[in-house]
């Protein structure tokens, strides 16, 4: 390779761990026990790993219902949006 | 002449174009022509009969103009930094390479982020006591003392632009590679058979190319940044001491809690005013050209 192939990579990784960095502290971190997040120093990933948060937004909270939300939104607008343009697209080329 | 018949004289796709557009123009109408028809009927009517008092207060309002003012820097540095790293993103993406796909999925990751969500993350990331950049320069010897990135005037501006750079650059760095991709690859070859070197070919070909879709960028990035809401809301709110309150939040507090209906209403109008102009401005330069 050469060296200006080189230079690119180096700068393409240093933008992509900058760019993922705070979303997987925030993976490490949903991982942590209540204790262990605020705890210095700040461990990179948990010590004892636990799932107890994610179990804890379904207990807590209706947090499926939350996502059941989105997804009605998100799916029911895009029909809508698409729906007369593509009937007017078919009957067009017929 | 039937009215299809009579629509087709003016444009033979006519009938077709309306009903393209139809959904968004029918969207529009629910949930942004009939709110802005309230906003501006709130706006001039005060204790009942309509009058323009509203507008003569807003242009003495120094709490405003200050709040004005901070979004029109924030979003100057803003949208100056995401516009040079979102070309470097562009530029580096160009060239064909193994990996191109996961790099770009990887660059694309903060954009697709919700905005609110990630607003949480850098709350937490740059909290005072136990925030990992903190613990980090403390741990490295770097400074002496937790910098308080969201509690200090001084540093909270600096850290919600950061924020928005690292969030909305990818953006840029995805309209400007569109536009990378459809320059003839001749113009090069010929350019460089005139004796044209790197510098010269990325000033008379890549840039004047590219005009269009940096205006596109702009476009979008300095009206989304002027009306930005969430991100400055989730992390300081506005604080410390109205040092990050953009006009925005200005414009939600005079109106949802001090309950200045109709006042906010005429801010709203104001800053609508503003944002359009921007949009006719850059909009002429697009078009002079092409």
């Amino acid at each position: 390779m050469t060296r200006g192939k080189w230079l690119t990579y180096i700068l393409l990784i240093i933008l992509v761990l900058f760019s993922l960095a705070p979303f997987l502290w925030e993976m490490s971190t949903s991982f942590k026990g209540r204790d262990e997040v605020m705890q210095l120093p700040q461990s990179a990933l948990p010590q004892e790993a636990t799932a107890e948060n994610y179990v804890g937004i379904f207990e807590r909270r209706p947090f499926g219902r939350y996502i059941l939300n989105s997804i009605l939104v998100a799916s029911a607008s895009t029909v809508l949006a698409l729906l007369p343009a593509g009937w007017r697209l078919i009957r067009y080329h017929r | 002449m039937t009215l299809l018949a009579r629509t087709r004289k003016f444009h033979p796709d006519l009938p077709f174009l309306l009903v393209i557009i139809l959904p968004a123009v029918l969207l529009c109408a629910f949930v942004f022509l009939y709110p802005a028809f309230l906003a501006v009927r709130a706006s001039v009517l005060g204790g009942g009969t309509a009058s323009y008092q509203h507008y003569g207060r807003l242009l003495k309002d120094s709490l405003f103009l200050q709040s004005l003012a901070k979004t029109f820097v924030f979003a100057g540095i803003s949208v100056s930094l995401e516009f040079v790293l979102g070309f470097g993103i562009a530029l580096l993406l160009a060239a064909p390479m193994k990996g191109r796909g996961f790099f770009r999925a990887a660059l694309l990751v903060p954009w697709v982020l919700p905005p609110a969500v990630m607003g949480f993350a850098w709350r937490w990331i740059f909290y005072e006591d136990y925030g990992i950049i903190n613990d980090i320069l403390m741990r490295t010897g770097l400074v002496a003392a937790p910098i308080p990135f969201l509690a200090d005037p001084h540093w909270a501006f600096g850290t919600i632009i950061f924020a928005d750079m690292w969030k909305t650059a990818p953006f840029v760095g995805v309209i400007l590679l569109a536009g990378l991709a459809v320059i003839p690859a001749d113009l090069y070859e010929a350019a460089a058979v005139d004796g044209a070197g790197r510098m010269r070919r990325f000033f008379l070909i890549t840039l004047p190319m590219l005009t269009p879709y940096i205006l596109t960028a702009l476009l979008f990035r300095l009206v989304q940044t002027i009306g930005i809401f969430d991100l400055v809301w989730v992390l300081t709110g506005g604080g410390p001491s109205s040092s990050t309150e953009m006009v925005s939040l200005y414009i939600t507090k005079e109106t949802f809690s001090f309950l200045n209906i109709g006042y906010g209403a005429a801010l709203s109008m104001a800053l609508f005013a503003i944002v359009l102009v921007i949009a006719i401005i850059i909009s002429f330069f697009s078009r002079r050209r092409y």
